[in-house]
């Protein structure tokens, strides 16, 4: 009836409508950019994920030490204090080596900190060589002891290797395969929940069912089958991109589930119904209509499933039925720490456990951030 | 609501076909069938083969016919309860499972009720003094609960009794019980152990089920049927557990479609890890030995119980749930 | 502030037994991100019993919030009240409702019991999951020492007052199993199972159908006749304004500008928004030409310029004085008042009566 409602913006006089126009002209990613960096703790998360995802690509650079490396005089050692100040003076930052006894009873190894072993540290010192990305060999790393000296900032694991390059080698495969999987899971959520939600119908009576089948094996038992499969001759790359295939093949449900919905939900939207009434084709309202609005909350979904493909590989490696050593992964680094034994003895082997659950809480405040700001007009 | 149970009870029975087809299918993933693996291992480890023996697995479990007579004879035989032999361990995988399965329902079970109950009391807390300190705190807890890996909170939990209290915590029963037949006694030894599990288990599931709780009683607070209930005088509390709590309950219900399927998932790392008598190390063990008919088994077994867990799940929710009901 | 000396609603003798409802100098703030919104800002109205207040305005011009402050069910915070909410109560004592913490008992007391409210929304004002029966019921249960049996019996006669057959079926019905209509009606039983003093409707047919509206409001009309009750209803609209009311308070960015009786409205509107809504209603008597539309938006809550807020989209002002200060309410006819400085001069040549 009569709602003296007005109608916006635009037809207003010149001074509303100036007030107005930021809003008025802001792009739905613009809106959802400025809701994002509300949550402030994802806007961290998304600096921690860069920083991380940047120690990945560099780790060759970073590593002081080769990550198979075996250091036979500092086997199990702790983490290495980094010092400045000898003789209460200020020096360049240096670490102290460590003396070894062995307890012959226990065979325990104790480690002293021998202020007679002194280790300078050098940026962009020389080290062992290697090929950044196979494209540019080099000997330059970012941090190194002096001449043949050794550094070992977060100790070393059972076997004297150096844990700062094993944790940055292990990034590369444990973050990557979050990326690769969830491309994957990507590319069959989106197809398959297209279909389902454009065709409908017993199709999408038939998807729904194998989808909520899917969903209803435990996961765990069934990859730990699946990868127990993956035949053990395989070469290293096979086992990892076999790995990830079967971490993503539970993942996609979930983003089929979401774009389903939204293509549902959408296609009767009284917009894209007016899209249509004004003569716009199939291809056109997808890519005009359907893909903008819902992009934003496939991202959203995307960066959630990351992290259960992470914790996946994790179990998996930790299990002895993903990727598998000499490859290097954090799951893989993990195995070293199965049982109580070295969690009281070697406490430092955990520390990729901490690199872990950086990683997770990161993409899980970047996801919730991104679901938050896919909706910037809610 | 007999009709809604008659319906969903018809809708379990694709499901059950497509997972013990997956079943079946990895059973039969490695390469060869198992008896040939069977025999390499036995001939490679200097053990007698009994060649009668393997005629006779091999007609019983049609391993010259194809494959859908495998399937037909394997799952007719499953149905019956007859699960197969372990090659393992030599022994019908049905007594291998007994007693473990039952653990396995029961950590599951006591699992449900401490992630349920600390769930729901921590979500309504959280719902209701939204963003105040101890939202945050349990908020905190929640996502580093999200984030930890289970086997690593094990490790840790068994570190902490270790060294805080000085038991080992390995196992489900002491040295005593654990040969020892059902008695008051070993209940409660049992329930001394559980717990750990238990904890380590809920966990992850706890954290996302306070998310959901805490996201739902929102999501219901806002609603204006809250509102109607203050105007008609309604005091707060019963504003609160009357209306919203009620209904934000429901989804939270439902969760158990995904819950049930995690704990299962959980307790299988969780108990290699703690080393529990429970389905999860027979199962590992099995993977890696290639005992196929013993994974399988469990697979299959695993699977149906997250099935029946949410049918019950759901009939649950159609009687709290009017509007289930008469969809 | 100016509008502490201005008259209220009411000629000063005629304050007396037949008020029900006193709204002094009534603020709802809200604080939010964005900063403070004044929903409800500094509002004088006086209900007089057994008549109907209609409140008018724009979406977003607070008379939303104005009828939750009455009842105090807006949540504090983020919003604070100040003010008095002058309730006189059915034993004859007076109690300012804008003082009680937001939990006391005495508000619960009156909520429901005395001052009751239909929603705009019948479906999502009801929870889906309960009986209607089950929440009609509620309120005698909560207030009056019932057995169940007997708040039961009560709520299937009320069920049938508001015109829904088969009461003592309907009573077991989900609200997903009720028409639109039917649901207006089951909250209306719902409002007036405890005989309240006070019903307030907020925007009580905006959700329903024409045809629907008529009835609603209607039964809301013989109701109020048959239980003796003041109605004091929120709309924005007029036709709904006409139909219902004898008391008329238009409301602009937390303000009442105008009011007066019905007809004082309908005949003599004095302040230019309500002439601009006027305009902007359809009649049967000018068809043919344009409907007016109102310039521009209901302004930014946010920023409080200085002056009368409707100035920015008013055509008759002029800079000066309307932007310098707020204008009082003044009296321009028999409790007839407008908040316009271009209506001073107009009051003062006309005294009252």
């Amino acid at each position: 009836m009569a709602d003296p409602q007005v109608e916006i913006g635009r037809s207003a006089p010149a001074e509303e409508a100036g007030q107005t126009s930021t809003y008025a002209t802001a792009s739905q990613w613009q809106l959802i950019r400025r809701k994002f960096r509300r949550h402030r703790l994802a806007v961290v998360s998304v600096w921690v994920l860069v920083l991380l995802y940047g120690m990945a690509l560099f780790a060759q650079f970073l590593s002081p030490h080769d990550p198979f490396e075996f250091n036979d005089k500092l086997v199990g050692a702790p983490p290495m204090r980094v010092r400045i100040v000898e003789d209460n003076k200020l020096q360049r930052p240096f670490v102290y080596g460590y003396k070894r006894t062995v307890d012959f009873a226990t065979m325990r190894r104790y480690y002293e900190v021998d202020p007679e072993t002194k280790f300078v540290i050098r940026f962009f010192a020389k080290g062992f060589s290697y090929e950044l990305w196979n494209l540019f060999p080099t000997d330059r790393h970012l941090l190194a002891a002096e001449d043949g000296g050794y550094l070992h900032l977060l100790g070393t694991d059972r076997l004297g290797r150096d844990m700062v390059a094993r944790i940055l080698y292990g990034a590369r495969a444990s973050l990557s395969i979050g990326l690769v999987g969830v491309l994957i899971s990507f590319v069959l959520g989106l197809v398959i929940g297209g279909i389902s939600g454009l065709v409908g119908g017993v199709v999408d009576d038939v998807i729904q069912r194998l989808i909520e089948i899917i969903r209803s094996f435990p996961t765990i038992p069934l990859w730990m089958a699946l990868a127990a499969i993956v035949p053990k001759e395989w070469p290293q790359l096979w086992v990892y991109f076999g790995i990830t295939i079967i971490v993503s093949l539970i993942g996609w449900t979930s983003l089929a589930r979401v774009v389903r919905g939204k293509f549902l939900s959408l296609r009767d939207d009284d917009y894209v119904v007016a899209a249509r009434l004004s003569g716009g084709g199939n291809a056109w309202i997808i890519r005009k209509h359907l893909l903008p609005a819902f992009a934003s909350h496939v991202i959203a979904s995307l960066t959630l499933a990351i992290p259960a493909m992470i914790l996946a590989e994790t179990a998996l490696s930790f299990l002895g039925l993903g990727l598998r050593q000499p490859f290097i992964s954090w799951g893989v680094l993990l195995q070293e720490a199965q049982n109580v034994r070295s969690v009281a003895l070697m406490p430092w082997v955990f520390t990729p456990v901490l690199f872990i659950i950086v990683t997770v809480l990161a993409f899980n405040f970047v996801g919730d951030g991104m679901r938050d700001a896919a909706d910037p007009y809610a | 609501m007999a009709t809604y149970i008659v319906r969903r009870v018809f809708y379990m029975i694709p499901t059950l076909l497509v997972i013990s087809f997956l079943s079946f299918l990895i059973m039969q993933a490695p390469p060869g069938d198992f008896l040939t693996s069977y025999i390499a291992e036995l001939s490679a480890s200097g053990e007698q083969v009994d060649l009668e023996l393997v005629e006779s697995l091999r007609a019983t479990y049609g391993l010259d016919e194809p494959w859908y007579v495998q399937y037909w004879l394997w799952i007719s035989r499953f149905v019956r309860g007859d699960f197969g032999t372990s090659f393992e361990w030599n022994v019908p995988v049905r007594e291998l499972i007994g007693q473990r399965l039952a653990l396995t329902i029961f950590i599951s079970m006591l699992t449900l009720l401490f992630t349920w109950i600390v769930a729901l009391a921590i979500g309504v807390y959280s719902a209701v003094y939204q963003y105040s300190i101890g939202d945050y705190i349990v908020t905190t807890i929640g996502f580093l609960g999200l984030a930890t890996p289970n086997f690593m909170l094990a490790l840790i939990l068994m570190y902490i009794a270790f060294q805080v209290f000085g038991i080992s915590v390995g196992g489900l029963f002491s040295p005593d019980y654990t040969n020892a037949p059902w008695t008051w006694g070993k209940f409660v030894d049992l329930m001394k152990h559980v717990w750990i599990p238990v904890i380590v288990i809920g966990t992850a599931g706890t954290a996302s089920l306070i998310r959901v709780m805490r996201a739902n009683l929102l999501d219901e607070l806002k609603k204006p049927y809250v509102v109607t209930a203050q105007a008609k005088g309604v005091p707060a509390w019963r504003a609160l557990f009357k209306y919203p709590f009620r209904v934000a309950i429901n989804p939270f219900l439902s969760t158990i479609g995904w819950l049930l399927p995690a704990l299962i998932s959980g307790d299988i790392i969780v108990s290699v890890v703690l080393s529990l008598q429970t389905t999860g190390p027979l199962y590992y063990r099995a993977l890696l030995s290639q005992d196929m008919f013993l994974a399988g088994g469990l697979l299959m077994l695993l699977a149906i119980l997250t099935v029946i867990g949410t049918l019950l799940s759901d009939i649950l929710l159609a009687w709290v749930d009017p509007r289930v009901r008469y969809e | 502030m100016t509008e502490k000396s201005a008259p209220t609603a009411l000629s000063r003798a005629e304050i007396s037994a037949d008020v029900l409802l006193e709204l002094k100098d009534l603020h709802t703030h809200f604080h939010t991100d964005d900063g403070l919104v004044r929903a409800v800002n500094g509002v004088d109205l006086t209900l007089r019993r057994g008549r109907t207040l209609g409140v008018v305005g724009e979406s977003g011009c607070g008379k939303t919030i104005l009828s939750r402050t009455v009842m105090r069910i807006v949540p504090e915070p983020p919003a604070s009240i100040s003010g008095h909410i002058f309730w006189h109560r059915q034993n004859g004592e007076i109690v300012d409702l804008a003082t009680y913490p937001v939990k006391a008992r005495q508000l619960r007391e009156v909520r429901g019991k005395e001052i009751s409210m239909i929603f705009q929304e019948p479906m999502s004002s009801f929870s889906p999951i309960h009986t209607i029966g089950n929440q009609i019921a509620e309120a005698l249960l909560v207030h009056e020492r019932v057995s169940k049996k007997e708040a039961q019996e009560r709520t299937i006669e009320m069920i049938g007052m508001v015109g829904i057959s088969q009461p003592d079926k309907r009573f077991h019905a989900y609200p997903f199993e009720l028409s639109g209509g039917m649901r207006q009606r089951a909250m209306i039983a719902m409002a007036l199972v405890c005989r309240p003093t006070l019903l307030i409707a907020d925007e009580p047919t905006t959700a329903l159908d024409v045809t629907v509206e008529a009835a609603i409001l209607k039964l809301i009309k013989s109701l109020q006749a048959q239980l003796g009750m003041t109605v004091m209803i929120i709309t924005h609209d007029l036709g709904v304004i006409a139909k219902m009311a004898d008391d008329v308070a238009v409301m602009y960015l937390g303000k009442v500008v105008e009011q007066g009786p019905v007809e004082a409205i309908f005949d003599a509107p004095q302040h230019p928004y309500t002439r601009a809504l006027l305009k902007s209603m359809p009649r049967l008597s000018n068809t043919g030409s344009r409907l007016e539309a109102i310039r521009g938006n209901v302004a930014d809550p946010y920023t409080v310029l200085p002056g009368c807020a409707f100035f920015p989209r008013c055509g008759e002002g002029e800079q000066d004085r309307c932007t310098a200060a707020m204008p009082p309410l003044v009296e321009v006819g028999d409790d007839h008042l407008v908040r316009c400085v271009m209506r001073e001069g107009v009051a003062h040549g006309r005294g009252s009566g």
